[in-house]
């Protein structure tokens, strides 16, 4: 067993690293050739310009960006992502860690929510093809892609806070806070995990293996769950990758509509600032985080697939 | 000997689709009888595999059967509920198909699949359909079972995957073998190992055996009987010898002299049929074979020969035969 994976670890782990170094590397200049900087005089009027060349002397902005790249790799290598620019006191690992959980928790919800639902509604829908079903899911699917998730956000808020008062409009702290953001979260994953999974479904049933195994005298019941579902699954867990990474890292939109402390709201604060450092931390922490889940992606495909083993 | 194992009275099949309904199978009565090896032949699409799976319950929804009786060891299948077609199904008939490379599920190992049906019919624990299933692979010729069991459908050749088929569709020890042109994908050398292997299997455990080809070299190489379909009627049926030396039939002849044959006659030239077979969609009233015969005669063109017996257990469909065209017999001559 471990010999038939070891080959794909040593693969995916070789080839997360390497591609691991280039989105931050074209992150970092790209942000420096940006206009502005977190010390803009044009910004703060009322420092004077001794103490504006200090602050960017601190924090090491009056390097030529070559030696600031050097610097931050070295520091980096220590594990070390350096200190927010504009919050003061907190060091890039200090954000990741106190925003993460609230992010991961609303994340994890979704996922598990997206797959619960979205599953059995693309299998229904493939099997009950042309039916009631069918047309039911796929209209809620077209919605979940279509609908921005804002505007679904914004019309729970009114129907289940405002209205029917059963939850409450934002915040953080009890599960009844994460109802509406999970729901929202989990609309277009669901949407496209159905259509997916429809798809694939249909694909499948088409196969000689599945007459095979009817020719057997098979259940029904056992053709699909046993025969079907596992062939039909493979491209679902290859979009499950990309998405587990986004979920748990965290939402912008949800996390500033309901104010959940969490990671995604930094995403979008720190460019606007221009916190490079906060910037950089947290594209690493993100890519870091996509690259597991790929991997972890390629092994369940290696699992389930046998015919993705490498056996020599 | 002459006991009679599927009886298949008037089945038609119709399939519902967008541009219409193909009546793939229109109307055939035909038998197996215990212990015999029946060849069902024809060109593609001319309804053999669809009688089939028919009679197996194995085609989709858009298909329609309607039949007089499937009887299969005195029972009538057709009016059985899907549970007991399940209790048939890999028990009672067990069925091997065209292609090897796609019929096996690429994601289970052969012995679980080896085993499915063990443990369905027969019950049996993990650990004797595990032995059973090794047994059935050695039966088939394929060596060192214990590890192949073990193995995935993509560590097997085309030949291997057609022996494990064939264990698969033997393992509970069937009273009918439905083959649909098991030998059709795959070499010539291994074609004539897999015929091999059927016929011993076939006398081992004297299993009957419809096999379904559009080769007639097969045919002539392991069936006693024939059917000959054309445009989802029967046009034939005897056995090998009188349909091979004694042919009462246009199209009979016409495949015939389009079989190549090894041996002393080596400039004989090939005669292909010309034309294509008729829709299926708006099938002719007539023969369907008429606008392709070339003896065809007025009547052939406006309504449908029975099947009229030419000789001992011998008949065809053709208006040559009837009584009132003896003197056109001539034409029939090879």
């Amino acid at each position: 067993m471990v010999r038939e994976y070891g080959s794909i670890y040593n693969q995916a782990i070789t080839c997360s690293i390497s591609l691991h170094v280039s989105p931050h590397n074209g992150n970092l200049f790209l942000m420096h050739a940006v206009p502005g900087s977190p010390f803009n005089p044009g910004e703060q009027k009322n420092i004077p310009d001794e103490i504006l060349e200090q602050i960017r002397a601190k924090y090491g902005l009056d390097d030529p960006p070559w030696k600031q790249y050097i610097t931050y790799m070295g520091n980096l290598l220590k594990g070390d992502l350096g200190d927010s620019f504009k919050k003061i006191n907190y060091s890039v690992s200090e954000l990741v860690e106190g925003g993460f959980p609230a992010s991961a928790e609303v994340g994890f919800w979704s996922i598990i929510i997206s797959l619960v639902v979205g599953l059995p509604l693309g299998i229904i829908s493939a099997l009950k093809r042309g039916g009631w079903m069918d047309w039911a899911s796929m209209i809620l699917a077209t919605i979940g892609i279509a609908v921005p998730t804002f505007i679904i956000a914004m019309l729970m808020m009114y129907v289940f806070s405002m209205k029917l008062g059963l939850l409450p409009v934002f915040g953080w702290g009890t599960w009844k806070h994460m109802v509406i953001p999970v729901v929202c979260l989990s609309l277009s994953p669901i949407a496209y995990i159905t259509r997916l999974m429809r798809s694939s479904m249909l694909e499948v049933s088409r196969q000689d293996y599945i007459r095979t195994a009817r020719a057997k005298g098979v259940s029904e019941f056992m053709v699909i769950a046993k025969h079907g579902m596992r062939n039909a699954i493979l491209p679902v867990v290859t979009y499950l990758g990309p998405l587990v990474a986004g979920l748990l890292t965290g939402s912008f939109a949800v996390e500033r509509l309901f104010m959940i402390p969490g990671l995604g709201r930094y995403f979008v604060t720190a460019v606007s600032d221009r916190d490079y450092s906060v910037i950089l931390g947290l594209t690493i922490f993100y890519g870091a985080f996509l690259m597991a889940c790929i991997l972890v992606v390629d092994i369940l495909y290696a699992i389930i697939d046998p015919r993705v083993r490498y056996t020599e | 000997m002459n006991e009679r194992l599927l009886d298949v009275r008037s089945l038609r099949t119709n399939f519902l689709t967008g541009g219409g309904i193909v009546n793939a199978v229109r109307g055939i009565n035909f038998h197996v009888d215990k212990g015999e090896f029946l060849g069902v032949a024809g060109e593609s699409g001319c309804g053999k595999s669809v009688t089939m799976l028919s009679i197996m319950r194995l085609l989709p929804d858009t298909a329609r059967v309607q039949s007089q009786g499937i009887l299969f060891d005195g029972v009538d299948l057709q009016t059985q509920k899907m549970k007991y077609m399940r209790s048939i199904q890999g028990n009672k008939i067990g069925m091997i198909f065209q292609d090897p490379m796609t019929c096996l599920n690429p994601l289970y190992t052969i012995g679980n699949q080896l085993m499915e049906p063990l443990q369905i019919h027969k019950k049996l624990s993990r650990k004797e359909a595990r032995k059973r299933a090794a047994e059935m692979l050695d039966l088939v010729g394929i060596s060192n079972p214990e590890r192949r069991l073990r193995q995935y459908p993509h560590e097997f050749s085309g030949g291997m995957r057609q022996r494990a088929m064939i264990a698969m569709a033997m393992s509970c020890d069937p009273k009918l073998l439905i083959a649909d042109e098991p030998t059709t994908a795959l070499d010539v050398t291994i074609q004539a190992q897999i015929l091999d292997l059927m016929k011993n299997l076939k006398q081992k455990f004297d299993t009957s055996t419809a096999l379904i080809t559009h080769d007639l070299g097969v045919i002539a190489s392991v069936c006693t009987r024939v059917i000959i379909m054309y445009g989802g009627l029967i046009m034939e049926q005897g056995y090998v010898e009188d349909i091979f030396y004694r042919p009462a039939h246009p199209y009979t002849i016409g495949l015939l002299k389009s079989v190549p044959s090894a041996g002393e006659r080596t400039q004989e030239q090939l005669t292909p049929i010309p034309g294509t077979p008729p829709d299926l969609m708006n099938p002719p009233p007539g023969c369907p074979f008429a606008a392709r015969c070339s003896v065809a005669m007025k009547i052939c063109a406006l309504a449908q020969p029975e099947l009229h017996e030419v000789g001992d257990n011998h008949a065809a469909a053709c208006w040559l035969n009837h009584p009132k065209a003896s003197h056109m017999k001539g034409r029939l001559e090879v």
